[in-house]
């Protein structure tokens, strides 16, 4: 493999890294939490209690959800790219971009934490 | 919930179900191609119909469970 590729800060290759890394994180992610879901005989709101008594389940969730915020911001990076020629407002559609996944992340930190899925 | 269960909330939920298992599809046969496995013409175009169809019969499964 090119090192070189991996000079720029966030460049492409590392954006297609980071990419594959978090989908496949995401395909195991789903894969437990249905072999889960599914191992318990009736599907009602004490399965979703039971599974999420696990701490390993909880902080599984946590990262999911950042990470796939992540992936998010990535794939919108690439569709402003490839569609958005100019190059200002190209940067400043992808600052708004940036600003609404953190606000997601935070919106989604605090509400976990106030339903008690995350400890704070 | 009651409102889950309307006809225009379970549309609206089975769109964003075949979205994810579309992109979740899609995606998995961009790694495979990433791994150089189906790079060539006939077996990548197999691979994107059957995306399409796979996709298509697990939302039809989940619509069934809904």
């Amino acid at each position: 493999m090119n090192i070189k590729l991996f000079k720029e800060p966030f460049g492409g290759m590392t954006q297609w890294v980071y990419q594959r890394f978090t989908a496949v994180f995401m395909v195991i992610y789903l894969l437990i939490m249905i072999a889960l879901i599914l191992s318990h005989p009736v599907f009602t709101y004490s399965t979703w209690v039971s599974t999420f008594d696990n701490p390993w389940v909880r902080f599984g969730t946590l990262i999911f959800f950042y990470v796939m915020f992540f992936h998010a911001w990535i794939g919108m990076l690439h569709i402003t790219e490839d569609y958005i020629k100019w190059f200002a407002i190209r940067r400043a559609i992808n600052f708004c971009f940036l600003v609404m996944i953190v606000l997601q992340i935070l919106i989604l930190s605090f509400y976990l934490i106030q339903i008690g899925v995350v400890d704070a | 919930m009651l409102i889950l269960n309307i006809w225009p909330a379970k549309i609206i939920q089975i769109f964003f179900i075949w979205a994810l298992f579309h992109h979740l599809m899609a995606g998995l046969r961009h790694l495979l191609l990433d791994l150089q496995i189906g790079n060539d013409l006939i077996l990548a175009r197999f691979s994107s119909k059957t995306v399409i169809f796979v996709s298509f019969l697990l939302t039809t499964i989940i619509a069934y469970w809904l």
